[in-house]
């Protein structure tokens, strides 16, 4: 090791690099020509770095010891994206889109069904005062009887959540549900033996019951053709609703048929509160 | 500055076809690169095995990604860049790369790897060293002399890649070829 004048080999090491690269000032690089020339050291570390460079510069091209292409063409090949949402995003999306969905069917639905009890649950002669009042909903006078009786009760399908179940949700109810349950003769139809209710169809249930009674109430006041095509539309749905919890029963976990209930109940909340809010006949 | 990916003629027809959709323009793509792929992959993460899985990652990658190239550089300086960032990306499950490290995969796999000697003739014999003794530097050590001394990238381009200064990449380099000379003059 050998010590000049004017670099040590320590201050060699710290320029190696920018030696090699040719980034160092003219100066400094003599220097260091000058120090090399004389350092065994230092000459054999830039011979030694200089032919590794050189040699790695130069390595050869390696090839892949099998044929890669088979796993990349698997790995690209265009998979079949059902229509509409993909059955992944329908899993991750579905219950707080449904449950949002719920809650504001609830919302919406809670007033005008407050309201439409409230007003099935009055004496006749409330009902007359009501009747009396033009900003309230149209309704028949108690006092004048039906000229036409209907071709018969509304029936649908009913929701599987027991009225008891239902009843839960608001006090007011808990008493009057069970009673218009037994009195109406209302053709229950159970969900599938096993299914469990899932908090949406709770809500949907729950608010589908609660218009059912108020329209059974009123069905003597509806125009009969109204009330005939009412039944034959919430039977097309019901027979929707029944697929569904079918198909469910098979597949509890397909977004996609969850979706169709919801949609296929949501259907029957918006028939019901419409007819729920329909003039009576006149 | 040493070997720059170059652009083999036509490259630019079957990348647009292939950022189209056109997966036989990309087979031919993959044709035309695949072993510059490789090879920067495997000298960089230093096993054969390793690396093929890696360059299968890459043109994956490169797949999903065509439709976003915009042509400024060539389709080759792209796809190395985005094997070098694969490759990096991987080093960051340090769990697999220690195991790595140790050779257990190796081990796994038959011992296939560039540490295997299987070189015949003296010269073949001396690259084989260089290429054992890259392999064997520490990850860090070795992406980036790989990436400056073999593929030829500046300290400003290693730097962004890596996400270090190119103060940071020149004191790498220097130490790997500081371990590099020891291994080779051992």
């Amino acid at each position: 090791m050998t010590d000049r004048k004017m670099m040590t080999c320590a201050q060699v090491d710290a320029a190696l690099l920018d030696y090699l690269e040719e980034t160092l000032d003219e100066n400094v690089r003599a220097q260091v020509d000058e120090h090399v020339a004389g350092c065994l050291r230092c000459n054999s570390l830039l011979r030694d770095i200089g032919a590794i460079r050189a040699e790695a510069g130069q390595l050869p091209e390696l090839t892949p010891s099998r044929d890669l292409w088979a796993g990349i063409a698997a790995r690209i090949e265009p998979t079949v994206v059902p229509l509409g949402r993909s059955p992944r995003e329908v899993r991750r999306n579905w219950i707080p889109a449904a449950a949002a969905a719920a809650a504001a069917l609830v919302i919406a639905t809670a007033g005008i069904t407050y309201v439409a009890t409230s007003w099935s649950m009055r004496p006749a002669t409330q009902r007359v005062a009501v009747t009396a009042n033009p900003k309230s909903a149209p309704q028949q006078p108690a006092a004048v009887a039906p000229s036409v009786a209907p071709s018969g009760p509304i029936t649908t399908e009913a929701p599987s959540t027991t009225p008891s179940e239902v009843a839960t949700t608001r006090p007011a109810e808990r008493e009057t549900a069970p009673r218009i349950q037994s009195s109406r003769g209302v053709t229950l139809a159970s969900r599938s033996t096993g299914a469990s209710a899932s908090p949406t169809e709770i809500a949907y249930d729950g608010e589908i019951s609660r218009l059912q009674n108020i329209i059974t109430d009123r069905k003597n006041q509806l125009d009969p053709n109204t009330v005939l095509v009412i039944e034959q539309s919430l039977k097309i749905i019901d027979a929707a609703v029944r697929q569904s919890r079918a198909a469910l029963a098979r597949d509890p976990k397909s977004g996609f048929l969850t979706d169709q209930l919801n949609h296929a109940l949501d259907k029957k909340v918006e028939l019901l509160r419409t007819v729920a809010l329909l003039p009576s006949r006149t | 500055m040493m070997m720059q990916p170059s652009a083999p003629a036509g490259d630019s027809a079957d990348v647009a076809l292939a950022a189209a959709g056109d997966r036989r323009a990309f087979e031919r793509l993959y044709t035309a690169h695949v072993n510059k792929v490789f090879t920067l992959c495997t000298r960089m993460c230093g096993s054969r095995v390793r690396g093929e899985e890696l360059t299968q990652d890459v043109f994956v990658r490169a797949w999903e990604k065509l439709p976003q190239f915009r042509g400024d550089s060539a389709f080759s300086t792209w796809i190395h860049r985005v094997a070098v960032n694969i490759v990096l990306t991987d080093r960051k499950n340090e769990g697999r790369n220690r195991r790595r490290m140790k050779g257990e995969e190796d081990e796994e796999n038959g011992g296939e790897d560039i540490f295997a000697p299987a070189a015949t003739t003296p010269r073949d014999a001396d690259r084989m060293d260089l290429t054992a003794a890259i392999a064997g530097l520490p990850p860090g050590a070795r992406q980036i002399f790989v990436m400056h001394d073999v593929q030829g990238y500046k300290h400003e381009e290693i730097a962004e890649l890596c996400g270090i200064t190119a103060g940071g990449s020149k004191a790498q380099l220097h130490r790997a070829r500081l371990l590099l000379r020891e291994a080779l003059t051992r």
